[in-house]
């Protein structure tokens, strides 16, 4: 039968979310269209994870583990995951689009020479009519993403080569529920060990950081206003960090000390179109709305349902801060 | 030392103005403004402190129509010292592969042309496509060592560099060995703006344009028949604001509903 | 009759709109609040060579026509609506072009180079405390002694004293004002003399205004205590400073009025895109026609307040190639600046009219603007002057006065 593949990305504790939301996507095509559901593996000593990942919906794991450097040799992953595709000739092989799968997916294309699409939104399995060859193409691919700094939106396919890459957004498809009774294959391939790349590439140092405020090239804003007060911001600080935003603040809260002026969005500060921007606390006043009026997708928290920052909000969610916030908080932890 | 650095940079349609459509709802490109890619200018930014540090030559590489080299000149008026185009027709509807494809070969031919190359820099991505691939396919391509969303160069000598690189929450510092492919991410080079009297003397440096042939390029692998990926359709997404409110009295359900209407609009967060 | 622009021309423009987008606009409120530009944004501005645009290359300029210069005072204009960067550059660049063409080439060599660089800013003192729309009125006396002259005598109200005082805060070398004086007061106009003096010498004492609008560029009087400078530093012969002065005048104008129309055009664009946000009585304002058809009006009258100023540009241009003379630049630069004021002017008290309240406010770069434009109902030349220089040129010298 023909095979979905997906990378396992590794995260500190366990195969990451955002790969495990794709296993999940692939069982469902998988059970629709009649695939097997393959994962491929790489690092030291992960025999434990592939069991997780047939637990998640893996009918087969695919295990390279190269040593200890394994885990963060990025040019052993790209070899590792190529041959392993070569023999096992999956017609799907899906990454997370996060850093690590956005730097690998477009290697491995090369390495295969095939096609590779990035950032899909989602990824379906349907008929292709080839305008140029007339001819029909059964279970293919449809890679749908964003394109055009998010203004348009294309879907493309992979006719003709083989395997049809995708890197996938984290958090479009929920984490499918654990099955512990699912059983699967798991091998192991011996592709070498990853020090033999280190005549190329070696890792110094891995560390865990803060970056600086940088408002305008930030993907998502949580902005904070009157209402939130000065605990308020702990919490919208801390959604920000689980978002891997920056934290914007309306001129009232600049105003009252709670947040430097290099954060205040607005007529008299900046003007953002992050992603996504989340009003935490923020009424709506028009001074503020001009700044981030064009933000992809606004979402808005505030108690005062007449508030006029749901005019021009995609989501309200009308209610106290202090309360949601940290319920969103912990439901977002858990899912991304 | 003397670092021999290309910066790969691509025109853009203007990110400032929004996308034009023609009548039959695909993308009108031609219409469009240009515009250097913004990902672009921190490398050319990182190419020229590093020039400015150790000394060199920058040369600029770009694949595109001859129209878009207007759009390209701000990578020459900020300090870049030549530029080589590659313009051909048949390249047009090339996908990253084939894109990348037809970059690494001038980059092999400049690279044989100069004698030794060091760095190749790249912005991580391009705000039209954002796909980042290219860094990584054109090290790919060359098979050298390459670095994606690079936020500083630490240091640099005649065999290697140290990088530091983003990773999910954090960093890592890397040793590259040279020549090799780094894709600059992040906001640590801010880029220059530049002075009015590099932008006109912007218009008088070196320009060399090149076709296909002329740097070996199969035409078989470019173009739209030499690309493996096939945009099916293209269509306007949907910015009208959804306007949902959602009010619960309890936390627990509220919070559990928006994140239903998110999944079931196929919005991430992330 | 062409307004296209070159692709050069486009990209200088270019340039200077990232600058005023990144670094200016978001700080203008401050520029306000502060009552100083941030000196790293001077200095980025002669870093980007905002000083040297007129200049001739030959002095470490950039050697652009008026017509361009004026295309990069726009954008500063659009991300400074307060116009305090429009005050340092068009001074700059009107009375720098005056020095530098009526200059000694000692002169050219030790101060225009430096200008040219954003070493030096060069401002214009002829307004006195007894002596405004009169300049004849002036006490400013410059007396020849060996090798040069020693000036004596106050100016008031001049701009940028603080910023050519305090040397090395904005400009490395500080800065120095074109300076009117009487050289022989029995000749009345033909006694007067134009000097640079630098701002930076002992003898000079800089007392501060506390300025209306525009707050982000110094104003205030200066004495002069016997102050001597070199001869090279008389700007065009003894006797010749008041038809020098008018000439720089025409340039300053030409400047403000398109000052003025972009100020203008710029507030209604805030003001139309609050107008879209802001809701009363159901609906957006925008939708009223009551603002619709003042917002037509106001515009119309400041594209034609543009369209004017570069013609007086254009104007400036031409009289360089030989093209026009004095008496017909004169007459564009003052029509100008008398259309422009006015149009602004009101555009701008609509303008704040549908920003209701908040228009009331120092954080509103509409209000800061109102502000600005007011200052040249006085500045380079009163409305009323304007009005008397082209019934002047249009009646003939003999119905005045």
């Amino acid at each position: 039968m023909d095979k979905i593949f997906v990378y396992a990305e590794a995260a500190e504790e366990g195969v990451a979310d955002c790969s495990l939301e794709l296993v999940g996507r692939a069982r469902a095509l998988a059970d629709q269209h009649g695939f097997v559901v393959g994962s491929i593996l790489i690092g030291h000593e992960l025999r434990n994870w592939a069991t997780e990942l047939i637990h998640y919906g893996a009918d087969e794991v695919h295990i390279v583990d190269g040593g200890p450097a394994s885990t963060t040799n990025m040019l052993f992953h790209a070899k590792a995951v190529a041959e392993v595709v070569k023999a096992e000739a999956p017609e799907i092989l899906l990454f997370p689009a996060t850093i690590t799968g956005r730097d690998l997916a477009p290697r491995v294309a090369v390495r295969l020479g095939t096609g590779v699409t990035a950032d899909c939104t989602s990824v379906e399995i349907g008929t292709y009519d080839d305008p140029l060859t007339g001819k029909r193409y059964e279970k293919i691919l449809y890679q749908i993403r964003p394109t055009f700094g998010g203004t348009v939106m294309a879907a493309i396919v992979t006719p003709y080569h083989r395997p049809q890459i995708a890197t996938v957004r984290p958090g479009i498809y929920p984490v499918p529920s654990k099955d512990e009774t699912r059983t699967g294959q798991i091998k192991e391939w011996p592709i070498g060990r990853a020090e033999e790349e280190k005549s190329c590439i070696e890792v110094l140092e891995v560390k865990r950081e803060k970056r600086k405020v940088d408002l305008k090239s930030a993907r998502i804003i949580v902005s904070g206003g009157r209402g939130a007060k000065p605990e308020g911001f702990k919490l919208i600080k801390e959604l920000a960090e689980v978002l891997g935003g920056e934290v914007g603040a309306s001129r009232a809260a600049v105003d009252a000390g709670w947040m430097p002026y290099d954060h205040q969005v607005g007529l008299s500060g900046q003007t953002v179109k992050p992603d996504v921007y989340i009003a935490v606390g923020i009424s709506g006043a028009i001074q503020h709305v001009v700044g981030m009026k064009d933000s992809k997708l606004i979402i808005a928290i505030n108690n005062d349902p007449e508030a006029p920052i749901f005019k021009v909000a995609d989501y309200g969610l009308v209610g106290d801060l202090f309360v949601v916030l940290p319920k969103l908080i912990e439901r977002l932890k858990r899912t991304c | 030392m003397g670092l021999n650095i290309v910066v790969l940079v691509k025109p853009v349609p203007d990110p400032k103005e929004p996308p034009r459509f023609k009548p039959d709802g695909t993308l009108d490109r031609l219409a469009m403004k240009l515009a250097l890619n913004p990902y672009d200018k921190y490398a050319v930014e990182a190419a020229l402190q590093l020039k400015e540090a150790v000394g060199g030559t920058i040369l600029g590489v770009s694949m595109a129509p001859p129209h878009a080299l207007d759009a390209l000149r701000e990578a020459l008026a900020m300090g870049v010292d030549e530029f080589v185009l590659l313009a051909d027709k048949r390249l047009a509807g090339s996908d990253t592969l084939a894109t990348s494809y037809a970059l690494s070969m001038v980059v092999r031919k400049v690279w044989s042309n100069l004698g030794k190359l060091d760095l190749v820099l790249c912005g991580v991505e391009s705000s039209d496509s954002n796909t980042a691939h290219i860094g990584p396919q054109i090290a790919e391509w060359l098979g050298i060592p390459g670095v994606s969303y690079v936020d500083k160069i630490l240091e640099v000598s005649a065999e290697a560099v140290k990088v530091k690189k983003i990773i999910e929450g954090g960093s890592m510092t890397l040793l590259v060995k040279t020549p090799a492919v780094l894709s600059i991410a992040g906001t640590t080079y801010v880029p220059r703006i530049p002075t009015l009297r590099d932008v006109l003397s912007a218009r008088r440096k070196s320009v060399t344009t090149w076709n296909i042939d002329e740097v070996g390029i199969d035409p078989a692998r470019v173009g739209l028949l030499g690309s493996p990926t096939r945009v099916v359709r293209m269509w306007a997404a949907e910015v009208k604001r959804k306007g949902k409110v959602i009010s619960d009295q309890d936390p627990d359900r509220l919070v559990d509903e928006f994140l239903e209407e998110l999944r079931k609009d196929g919005i991430s967060l992330r | 009759m062409d307004f296209t622009i070159t692709k050069e021309q486009e990209e200088l423009k270019a340039v200077v709109r990232e600058f005023a987008d990144k670094h200016v606009f978001p700080r203008v409120v401050e520029f306000e609040a502060n009552q100083e530009i941030p000196p790293e944004i001077v200095k980025e501005m002669a870093r980007l060579g905002l000083f040297g645009v007129v200049f001739p290359e030959e002095y470490e300029g950039l050697g652009l026509d008026p017509i361009t210069a004026g295309l990069v005072l726009e954008e500063l204009v659009r991300g400074d609506p307060e116009c305090s960067l429009a005050v340092a550059f068009l001074v700059h660049t009107s009375w720098g072009h005056i020095a530098c063409k009526y200059g000694s080439e000692e002169l050219k060599e030790d101060v225009i180079k430096r200008a040219a660089r954003g070493d030096l800013w060069i401002g214009i003192a002829t307004t006195e405390p007894g002596a405004g729309s009169d300049l004849t009125g002036i006490s400013v006396t410059a007396k020849k002694e060996g090798e040069g002259y020693v000036l004596t005598g106050e100016k008031a109200y001049i701009s940028g004293v603080k910023e050519a005082k305090e040397k090395g805060t904005w400009f490395k070398d500080g800065g120095g004002h074109v300076t009117l004086a009487y050289t022989d007061k029995t000749k009345g106009h033909r006694g007067m003399t134009l000097f640079f003096i630098p701002l930076t010498d002992p003898g000079i004492t800089v007392r501060l205004e506390k300025e209306f609008g525009r707050k982000g560029w110094s104003f205030g009087s200066f004495t002069i205590n016997e102050v001597k400078v070199p001869e090279f530093y008389r700007i065009g012969d003894e006797g010749k400073g008041f038809y020098i002065a008018m000439e720089g005048f025409d340039h300053a104008r030409a400047y403000i009025a398109l000052t003025c129309a972009v100020a203008g055009k710029r507030a209604l664009e805030i003001a139309a895109e609050y107008t879209k946000q802001r809701r009363a009585f159901g609906q957006p304002i925008a939708k009223f026609q009551g603002v619709q058809f003042q917002l037509a009006e106001h515009w119309s009258r400041l594209e034609a307040a543009h369209a004017l100023a570069y013609k007086a540009l254009w104007a400036l241009k031409m009289e360089q190639e030989g093209k026009l003379n004095r008496f017909e630049v004169t007459k564009i630069a003052a029509s100008a600046k008398l259309f422009a004021v006015e149009a602004a002017k009101a555009a701008l008290d609509g303008a704040m009219r549908w920003m209701g309240a908040f228009a009331y406010t120092e954080e509103n770069p509409v209000a800061l603007a109102w502000k600005a434009v007011k200052s040249y109902d006085w500045a380079e030349g009163s409305l009323d002057i304007m009005r008397l220089i082209v019934a002047r040129e249009v009646l003939g010298k003999e119905y005045i006065g």
